[in-house]
């Protein structure tokens, strides 16, 4: 156990460095896609904080990546061009509206039926896509809102220009890094721990004395933050930004990322984020029917390995390792 | 505001987008009454119909026998729902929700870029149907022309509405299936063969959304990412109307077609949005819909 | 203790990362060929407006390159599809710049992407010539040295269509375009320039369908109920034919007179084909009968031998657009971005189209042209509605006014300080 430990330590440490040192291999444009690939990441893991710990399904994520994005453009366009307030702002806007929307319509899966709570955030969803459509005189309509400025960063000893694509990379990795680590811990605390048996049976957790609702809009608002902060940075990234991002089928972008990697664990969003946008770069360049292999995956992946990547891996790992399946580690991966 | 004929033809527009909705809205709606499961690729079904209209009309010349290919276009879209059911829903009814919204998301991503691929070689953007002949022109209500062939919607979707109902209602198999769609295990113990039940349904479901699109395609074309649109809408009248209502559906679809109509006339500008509200409110305050049995019965 | 190790390791990697970056940067590698990146929306009902400015580039692009290229350089053009969502056209630019490293991008079907596409350029400083986003705004407010439009856009026609219709006996006008920057600042330029001419016009509302709307059955009867005399429409491509079609049923076409500026394009009047009404006002950047001259004749002879059909005026501008890059590169001597502006900036470039001589504007970067306006009549001969009566709006009453050019340098500068 103490070597299978070293071993994991040591992979992290791999992998992280190897995502520090990545920009000078990767030239601008890869650097950009790993950009987007952190971002979806983050938007994948605080979904998955919803449909995998919380076991509501919300189709409506979009929403609130468009909310933070249209925030953080504002305020980037705006008096005070500053990337904090922007980013802050993304959350606390994403977050209220998240919270106000979560207290309003949760109680229907009390009921049992998430099929319900997931046509009306659906519905929500697309509600702000309309007024992001619509209300051109603020959000730019169809057009959008081009031109976004990425003001610089002063860290004392030396300055961040956010226009560099290189030093943006480091700012957005520090920043999602920080952003995952809070959703971590916040999923291993006692708090995710109710989460989980909440998902697995109302009835005994509100049996436990839980109030079932509470956690759920927490747990929505959270996730709403973080999308919010998603959206934010990816405006200051492509400094664009355009109704498109609201519209539902970002939403079931997010939701087959998650899938695609395995929601249950921590890890499978942040993978399938990396291995659904890798394959979209890949495949666009070479034909303009990808989508179509894209759905063919997917309908594979829920076919023969409902658990997603990550979830397939454990299972392989399992079955490889009868002799000493040790339930402590398989439990921390959770 | 014009005047009481001008209200009328709008109240007819309204009815007929209603039509088009509900013809689409009541095979999702059967479906997810008996099957359970929320078909994302009903919208597929439905453009499916329309391009399937637009090239026997086109290539084969069907074009006298507009009939003709209202009965075969839904029919073929019917067999494409029967493969899915076999070979894909089938092996995951008893997975997760969310695995099975995935899986028809699946087929929504493959059918777009099939379509694509099939029908984008022939130069022509708006595959444009024409109607039959007798139904191109227009007829007068108070002085307004009125299009014949909206009329001829209107009058289709009220058959086919009485047909729903009756079949469900009072046909053998439609109480086998209203009967699945409360009691399986009961269904099952009495010899019933609920596997081709289902498929039989979901079939029927895939034939309504393709009846729609061959329906519409006279007024609105065929072209990709028309299923897209539609579904969001679709689900909006389902769920309005109670998941597995078709009575309800067609009373949603009523409603809506009247407030998409007026939105326009009114606050064009945030006319999508009063449908959305309509929906979260109806929801909170009666969530199981309109018609809807209580939740949690299914 | 573990764990604090780890975190020494990993800041003194992100310092270490930090510190490296201006060492990355490089040149890009010159290569030999003169690559072209254009965007056109290829699918959809809007797709005939790609498909057309995608083969009049090929056809360009290999009458250079069968003639010695541009210096003797040999010029490569991709296209991707943006579907008409400006957020794609944003990645497949990016793309085209830091991946492929194209000298040019070209094209930008719908001006929302085109707008967007545009800021872009502006960030990585590269050349973008817009073949078909029309939008005023693009060489307007949002003006910045990178961008040419070298087709006619909103505003020229919004000023032709207006000091046409100015003559004519309408006094209730409507507005029905489609919701996103042309639609809106074709209408507001048409509206103000109407009012200015004819002070007794009086306007009875516009409204802004969803581009790509499914059904305007809901608005074609406010139009009837509105009661205008005539209707200022700039609907394009399979938009417009879906309105025309929708609306014929309701004889729309019969009590109101209807003005689509942008309307005598191919991908509408082949598909509306007999159905078309006849003298509904229509101007058309190019029709491919007009003008009698050697070139336009290769141009329409060479084209439908190689696509069996005509040119449509998207496939014109594309066309145009491809042999301005060659115009200006050739005068320049150059490929390097910023010496081909001043270039142009410095004195005016006049290049020949098949629609006549073109010549870029040095102020605002738009295209000084004229403007061509007709009367719908169906064609046995085509098989599909042609326009008549052929009337020119000179070019020097429907550009930007000396004094409308100095206030778009002027904002520009300002912002870039």
């Amino acid at each position: 156990m103490g070597n299978s430990k070293t071993l994991k330590i040591f992979a992290a440490v791999i992998f992280t460095i190897a995502i520090i040192i990545l920009p000078h291999f990767a030239g601008e444009y890869y650097t950009t896609l790993a950009i987007k690939v952190y971002i979806m990441a983050l938007l994948a893991c605080s979904f998955n904080l919803l449909l995998g710990y919380t076991g509501i399904l919300s189709f409506g994520q979009a929403a609130y990546y468009g909310i933070g994005a249209y925030t953080c453009a504002l305020v980037l366009k705006g008096a005070v061009p500053n990337i904090w307030l922007g980013l802050l702002a993304a959350m606390v806007a994403s977050g209220i509206i998240a919270f106000l929307f979560g207290s309003l319509c949760l109680r229907l899966t009390e009921a049992g039926h998430t099929v319900y709570f997931a046509m009306l955030t659906l519905a929500f969803g697309q509600i702000v896509y309309t007024v992001a459509f619509k209300w051109d005189s603020v959000t730019g309509g169809d057009n959008g809102m081009a031109g976004i400025p990425a003001p610089n960063i002063d860290l004392g000893f030396m300055t961040l220009h956010l226009e560099n694509v290189y030093h943006f990379y480091f700012f957005a990795i520090v920043i999602i890094a920080v952003a995952l680590a809070i959703l971590y811990l916040l999923v291993h605390s006692s708090f995710g721990a109710t989460l989980q048996a909440i998902r697995e049976n109302h009835e005994r957790a509100k049996f436990m004395g839980q109030n079932i609702r509470t956690f759920q809009v927490i747990s929505f608002t959270v996730a709403g933050i973080f999308c919010g902060l998603a959206g934010g940075i990816f405006v200051a990234v492509e400094k664009f930004v355009s109704p498109e991002l609201v519209y539902w089928s970002k939403s079931a972008e997010i939701i087959m990322v998650s899938i695609l990697g395995g929601i249950y664990t921590f890890v499978g969003p942040l993978v399938g984020a990396a291995v659904m946008l890798l394959i979209e770069d890949y495949l666009s360049s070479y034909t303009s029917y990808w989508s179509v292999f894209l759905g063919s995956v997917l309908i594979i992946f829920v076919l023969f390995m409902p658990d997603g990547i990550v979830g397939q891996l454990q299972q392989l790992k399992q079955r490889y390792s009868k002799t000493r399946i040790d339930t402590s580690l398989c439990r921390s991966d959770e | 505001m014009g005047d009481l004929a001008g209200i009328t033809i709008q109240i007819l527009n309204g009815i007929t987008f209603a039509m088009f909705l509900y013809l689409i809205a009541a095979g999702l709606s059967i479906v997810f009454g008996v099957i359970d499961i929320v078909n994302f690729a009903h919208g597929s079904f439905y453009m499916l119909g329309a391009f399937i209209a637009y090239s026997l009309v086109h290539l084969l010349n069907f074009n006298g026998d507009f009939y003709v290919t209202l009965m075969l276009a839904p029919i073929a879209v019917g067999i494409v729902g029967i493969i899915m059911e076999v070979f894909l829903l089938r092996p995951i009814y008893k997975a997760p929700h969310f695995l099975q919204l995935l899986l028809t998301y699946g087929v929504v991503l493959i059918v777009q870029d099939v379509i694509m691929f099939f029908w984008s070689g022939h130069g022509e953007f708006v595959k444009s149907v024409p109607p039959p002949k007798i139904l191109a022109g227009s007829i007068n209500i108070f002085g307004h022309p009125f299009p014949t062939y909206y009329l001829f919607t209107i009058i289709c979707g009220i058959i086919l509405a009485t047909l729903i109902w009756w079949f469900l209602e009072k046909s053998k198999w439609g109480s086998l299936i209203r009967a699945a769609a409360s009691q399986k295990e009961m269904l099952n113990a009495l010899g019933v063969n609920v596997k081709l039940l289902y498929t039989m349904v979901f079939a029927l479901g895939a034939f309504l959304g393709g009846l729609g699109g061959v329906l519409a395609a006279p007024v609105r074309a065929a072209y990709p990412g028309m299923g897209m649109e539609v579904i969001v809408e679709c689900f909006i009248v389902v769920v309005l109307g109670g998941l597995g209502s078709v009575r309800g559906a067609f009373v949603a679809a009523l409603i809506i077609g009247q407030l998409e109509v007026f939105g326009i006339e009114f606050l064009e500008e945030f006319s999508m949005v009063f449908i959305y509200l309509l929906m979260i409110g109806v929801l909170l305050y009666k969530p199981s819909g309109l018609f809807g049995k209580k939740v949690g019965q299914y | 203790m573990k764990l604090k190790k780890l975190i020494h390791v990993l800041m003194i990697a992100l310092l270490m990362g930090a510190f490296a970056i201006p060492a990355m940067s490089g040149p890009a590698v010159a290569s030999d060929e003169i690559k072209i990146g254009t965007l056109f929306v290829m699918t959809g009902k809007l797709g005939g407006y790609g498909k057309s400015g995608w083969q009049a580039v090929q056809l360009a692009v290999d009458e250079i390159n069968a003639s010695g290229g541009i210096m003797g350089r040999k010029v490569v053009a991709f296209n991707e599809d943006t579907k008409a969502k400006p957020e794609i056209g944003v990645q497949i630019t990016k793309k085209y710049i830091l991946k492929e490293k194209v000298d040019f991008i070209l094209g930008p079907t719908a001006s929302s992407v085109g707008l967007a596409v545009s800021d872009v350029c502006r960030q990585y400083k590269k050349i973008m010539v817009s073949t078909q986003s029309a939008t005023d705004v693009m060489t307007g407010p949002q003006f910045h040295r990178y961008v040419f439009q070298v087709l006619s856009n909103a505003l020229q026609h919004a000023r032709s269509g207006a000091s046409l219709m100015a003559d004519l006996p309408y006094k209730k006008w409507m507005g029905l375009g489609p919701d996103y920057s042309y639609g809106h600042s074709s209408w507001d330029s048409f509206q103000k320039k109407i009012q200015e001419l004819r002070p007794d016009v009086t306007i009875v509302g516009a409204l802004f369908p969803k581009l790509m709307t499914a059904d305007y059955t809901p608005y074609i009867n406010k139009i009837i109920e509105a009661k205008p005399d005539a209707v200022w429409c700039p609907l394009w491509g399979g938009d417009a034919v879906t309105f025309i079609k929708q609306a014929l049923p309701f004889g729309v076409f019969d009590k109101i007179k209807f003005v689509f500026p942008v309307g005598a394009s191919m991908e509408v009047l082949v598909p509306v084909g007999k159905a078309m009404p006849e003298d509904i006002y229509m101007s058309a950047r190019y029709f491919f009968t007009s003008p009698n001259s050697p070139m336009n004749r290769k141009f329409v002879k060479d084209y439908y031998a190689r696509f069996k059909e005509y040119p449509s005026y998207m496939a014109e501008e594309s066309y145009a657009g491809v042999y301005f890059l060659k115009a200006a590169v050739e005068r320049a001597g150059t490929t390097d971005t910023e010496k081909i502006i001043d270039n142009i900036e410095k004195f005016p470039l006049a290049w020949e189209t098949p629609e006549g001589w073109k010549i870029m504007g040095p102020g605002d970067h738009l295209v000084i042209e004229d403007v061509v306006w007709g009367k719908t009549t169906y064609s046995e001969k085509y098989g599909f509605a042609i326009l008549k009566n052929l009337i020119s709006i000179q070019a020097e009453e429907i550009g930007r006014t000396p004094e409308e050019i100095k206030a778009i340098r002027d904002n520009y500068e300002k912002k870039n300080k």
